[in-house]
């Protein structure tokens, strides 16, 4: 991705054959920041996904004419390297395990609202720096050391569990897109099945606490929508 | 095959053995005469007619003519012959003849003959039995063949006759096994094992199916009471608020809708999705990172006993870790303040025993097969939210890894015993 990313809009190729799906997904507000290009058949959307550059590709898995694994595959054997977003019904364990190995980043099962659509997105979009190269996430006065997992806050080293510092990272991997709650479970606890207790909160409620009860809040609430790192 | 093989031998061997005599005979005549002509062989002849009543002679000059012997007029053809009993003279029985006639120097004709009916006596036994035999092969083949196909068929008839039951729709259809151990038997049993496992599969999607018919419709009514509710308020804030409702309403419906999907899966599946080995110390681990805090919060204490690092368990991670948690989540919600959850791991009679303790209220003990049942919420936890499932899903993660599950009283509170089969154990 060149310097200039940042400026322009990202374009983002959707392969989704529902066009109801589609155009919801297009119209909403939650894309605004994105050009949408829509596909509606397997083989039309691998041109595309082949032929043009994309920032992002968000694919059906069930397509007429080629199914959205075997364009990934694709793909990736043209060695673009662009991030992927699976669009699933099939909710088996194993359907999203194949999903990921074939070389998506990311995936969502339908039904989905298009807030966590957008929301999965943004992370993608954000990827500009592949994630083992950095030593240290800095955001606003906070510092995070991954090498030796410590958190400094105004240069002041803050205790902080590993379960917190995992949340943390996720938080400083991503400063200002909106985070869902279920994409926190799905990566910070490794939980894809249905939770009856404020898991999240609680430890949202606790990092809070750890960066300093005093200091100026850095993760915020989005009502309806998740949580946000911002500053102020 | 065999005997007519060994007949014709036998008969090619009697065949030579004749000629052999025929030809010493004649060989002998010959000699006797000290030339090939019909006059210095007459004498002979006639000695030998008179003297040799097992050979046929004949003496036939150049012009065809009989000169002696006791056999009638022969054309003079050169070679082995096989004549019949009408050849004779003086035919007392209908004994043929097989001898040898060659064409002398001056013209004339000499035969010796033997009786022939050795030979023919066995060659028409050999065809006798030849033809017996093959009759008895067929009627023995086809009896045989029949009565065999008569068993075949019957018993693939049978298996038609149960395959068309089960289609129209008993289900519960076996095929019957005689017991014998034989290839119809085996494929019987495998037919039934199959017959089992489609039953079983058939049994759980109508279960699903008529799980979700039935689960959806509380949500979904709920539904559309909000969505009406929204579009009736005239009030900005109140309408905001009911489809706030109706989001929440639609999300439990796609909830129940997605658990009851995972739930059949792993009822309906008899392999585990990715099995791996792993210490019972991380499951605990992960689940004290999980819930430590929420407990805390909930003014409740986890209490976890450590396994030692070296018991290890073989099964899904995924699945385990959703096991213990909606448990310990079942817990923490069931419960008041200051409740202490626990969580211990054993060894067990080489298997594998994992109690999650509670000193909460309990379940009586009248509810603890009950609450397994998709949808079952006890009346004292209606104001809890949850979907019914959790104990469900536990149990089928806990049947797939072949596993039982119990509730008993903690006195107070209650026990969770997970019992694992030492199948499930790694090996370190």
């Amino acid at each position: 991705m060149t310097d200039d990313s940042h400026n322009r809009t990202p374009r983002v190729l959707l392969v989704e054959d529902d066009r109801d799906t589609a155009a919801c997904i297009a119209q909403s507000p939650a894309m605004a920041h994105v050009a949408l290009t829509v596909a509606t058949s397997g083989t039309h959307g691998r041109y595309l996904a082949l032929n043009e550059t994309w920032d992002c590709i968000i694919l059906d898995r069930r397509l007429p004419g080629m199914d959205g694994l075997t364009i990934l595959e694709s793909v990736r054997a043209a060695n673009i390297q662009t991030p992927a977003l699976f669009l699933t019904t099939m909710d088996g364990i194993s359907d999203r395990v194949t999903g990921l190995k074939s070389g998506a980043d990311d995936y969502l099962v339908k039904p989905f609202s298009v807030i966590e659509l957008s929301a999965r997105l943004d992370t993608l979009l954000r990827r500009i720096m592949p994630h083992h190269q950095e030593a240290r996430l800095i955001f606003a006065d906070v510092e995070l050391d991954l090498l030796h997992r410590e958190v400094y806050r105004s240069g002041e080293k803050l205790y902080i569990q590993a379960q917190e510092l995992k949340l943390l990272e996720y938080f400083m991997r991503r400063p200002l897109a909106i985070v869902t709650r279920e994409m926190l479970l799905q990566a910070v606890w490794d939980i894809d099945f249905p939770i009856r207790t404020n898991l999240v909160e609680t430890h949202i409620s606790r990092l809070r606490e750890r960066l300093g009860r005093d200091a100026a809040p850095l993760i915020h609430t989005v009502r309806g929508q998740g949580y946000v790192l911002r500053s102020s | 095959m065999v005997v007519a093989l060994s007949g014709y031998h036998s008969q090619k061997l009697l065949l030579q053995q004749l000629r052999r005599t025929v030809a010493a005979e004649r060989d002998e005549a010959c000699s006797e005469a000290q030339g090939q002509d019909v006059p210095r062989l007459r004498p002979v002849i006639h000695e030998l007619v008179r003297n040799e009543p097992a050979f046929y002679y004949l003496l036939q000059d150049g012009r065809e003519q009989v000169v002696i012997g006791n056999m009638l007029h022969l054309r003079p053809v050169t070679g082995w012959r096989w004549l019949t009993w009408t050849h004779r003279t003086t035919p007392a029985d209908h004994h043929p003849v097989i001898g040898y006639g060659a064409v002398l120097q001056d013209g004339g004709y000499f035969f010796v003959g033997i009786d022939a009916t050795p030979l023919q006596s066995l060659r028409r036994d050999l065809w006798f039995t030849l033809a017996w035999s093959s009759i008895a092969f067929l009627l023995i083949g086809l009896g045989g063949g029949f009565i065999l196909s008569r068993l075949v068929l019957g018993k693939i008839e049978t298996i038609s006759l149960t395959a068309r039951e089960i289609m129209r729709g008993d289900m519960s259809r076996r095929l019957p096994l005689n017991g014998t151990g034989d290839e119809f038997d085996h494929l019987s049993g495998s037919l039934n094992a199959m017959l089992d496992r489609n039953e079983a599969l058939i049994a759980s999607v109508r279960q699903v199916s008529d799980d979700i018919a039935h689960d959806m419709r509380r949500p979904l009514a709920r539904l559309a009471q909000h969505l009406d509710e929204a579009t009736e308020t005239p009030q900005p804030d109140r309408r905001d608020v009911a489809l706030e409702r109706a989001k929440g309403d639609l999300h439990d419906a796609l909830e129940i809708f997605s658990s009851l999907l995972r739930l059949a899966q792993i009822e309906a599946g008899d392999r585990i999705p990715g099995s791996q080995t792993f210490p019972v110390a991380d499951l605990f681990e992960t689940i004290d990172a999980f819930y430590r805090a929420v407990a805390e919060d909930h003014g409740q204490t986890l209490a976890m006993s450590m396994p030692p690092p070296d018991m290890v368990i073989e099964g899904s991670r995924v699945l385990l870790v959703q096991m213990l948690s909606n448990l310990v989540e079942n817990a923490i919600n069931h419960s008041p303040s200051k409740t202490v959850i626990s969580l211990s791991a054993t060894t067990h009679e080489g298997g594998l025993a994992m109690v999650v303790a509670d000193t909460g209220p309990g379940i009586p003990v009248d509810d603890r097969e009950r609450v397994f049942e998709k949808m079952v919420r006890l009346d004292a936890s209606r104001t809890v939210p949850g979907t019914g499932l959790g104990l469900s899903m536990v149990r089928a993660i806990v049947r797939l890894h072949g596993g039982t599950i119990r509730l008993d009283d903690n006195a107070p509170g209650l026990r969770c015993e997970i019992t694992l089969p030492a199948s499930v154990v790694g090996q370190t």
